[in-house]
């Protein structure tokens, strides 16, 4: 596993983002379920439904990392697609409800950085298991 | 066995490669923010084209190896000749003129690495954590640069506001009404 850059952010990524969506519970009682207005988390603002977002794509990408390196490979390609998708998608939706890239914040930076990290990974490591497949 | 493509691909070759895809797509993604609002007009469809041709060509860059290096190097001069001409009145285009033209001095980098790495003889291969830290560190700066570009955008400027973050810098305090 030690050899596989996917398998080991996948189980970083994914051991941070469950740790993050658990924490996360810890400070928004009180808060709506989608509230734009969340608690902080350290710096970042999250609600309830953002704390479930981050324990499904954490449950994801470590039992993804802890499976194979084809398996994490895909997730973290899907991932870091799918955040980048929604956030091009969000920018057709300006000024309506439907527009889910909150692009003002410092979670945002992280959020983005995360998702070009899982791409850029996903893409292009571990492509020899491809290759020997 | 049959040997994937990169696999045997140097630091500075993976480093100037990653980095110029990242640069690309950051560039690709201000450029698509900052036309979506007009997309009906020339302007706006142009930097949208532009925009997505930059992003689509980044994921083909990050897989591997760098496709069409000097069709890359015109694509992203004629993005910055864009943007310059239409005025860089705020951060967004800024970002978007830094990133392309970050991305062509490393596009052109990368070719020069090539021709002086030969297939023969590439150099030592990056290992694991090379790739980590040059992929980590390319990540978190595009995305320390790209992120400010995208709410200078008009689409950024109405985002639903996240939470009351304190970062001016990154507009997280700021409401727009328009």
């Amino acid at each position: 596993m030690s050899q596989s850059p996917n398998r080991i952010v996948g189980t970083v990524f994914g051991a941070v983002y469950l740790l993050v969506g658990v924490a996360g519970f810890f400070v928004t009682s009180g808060v709506a379920f989608a509230a734009t207005e969340g608690k902080a988390l350290v710096v970042f603002d999250v609600n309830p439904l953002h704390n479930i977002v981050h324990l499904l794509i954490g449950a994801l990408l470590f039992f993804a990392a802890r499976a194979s390196a084809t398996a994490s490979r895909a997730a973290n390609t899907t991932v870091g697609a799918v955040y980048l998708l929604v956030g091009v998608l969000g920018l057709f939706l300006v000024g309506s409800g439907a527009n889910i890239l909150a692009l003002n914040g410092a979670d945002n930076v992280l959020h983005f950085a995360s998702a070009v990290l899982l791409l850029a990974v996903g893409l292009g490591a571990d492509r020899q298991v491809e290759a020997r497949a | 066995m049959t040997t994937a493509p990169g696999a045997d691909e140097s630091a500075v070759l993976l480093w100037t490669r990653t980095w110029a895809a990242l640069s690309a797509l950051g560039a690709g993604l201000v450029l698509i923010g900052t036309g979506a609002p007009d997309v009906s007009r020339p302007g706006g469809a142009t930097l949208v084209a532009l925009g997505a041709l930059e992003a689509g060509w980044a994921v083909l860059a990050l897989r591997g190896p760098l496709p069409r290096p000097h069709a890359a190097l015109g694509g992203l001069a004629l993005g910055a000749g864009v943007v310059v001409v239409g005025g860089v009145t705020g951060v967004a285009q800024l970002v978007a003129l830094a990133l392309q033209l970050a991305g062509a001095v490393l596009v052109a980098g990368h070719v020069r690495g090539q021709r002086r790495e030969p297939a023969e003889r590439t150099g030592r291969p990056a290992g694991t954590w090379q790739r980590l830290a040059v992929l980590t560190s390319g990540a978190a700066l595009v995305a320390v640069v790209t992120v400010p570009g995208l709410a200078g955008t008009d689409a950024g400027a109405h985002a639903v506001p996240h939470g009351s973050h304190g970062a001016a810098w990154l507009g997280g305090t700021r409401h727009h009404h328009g």
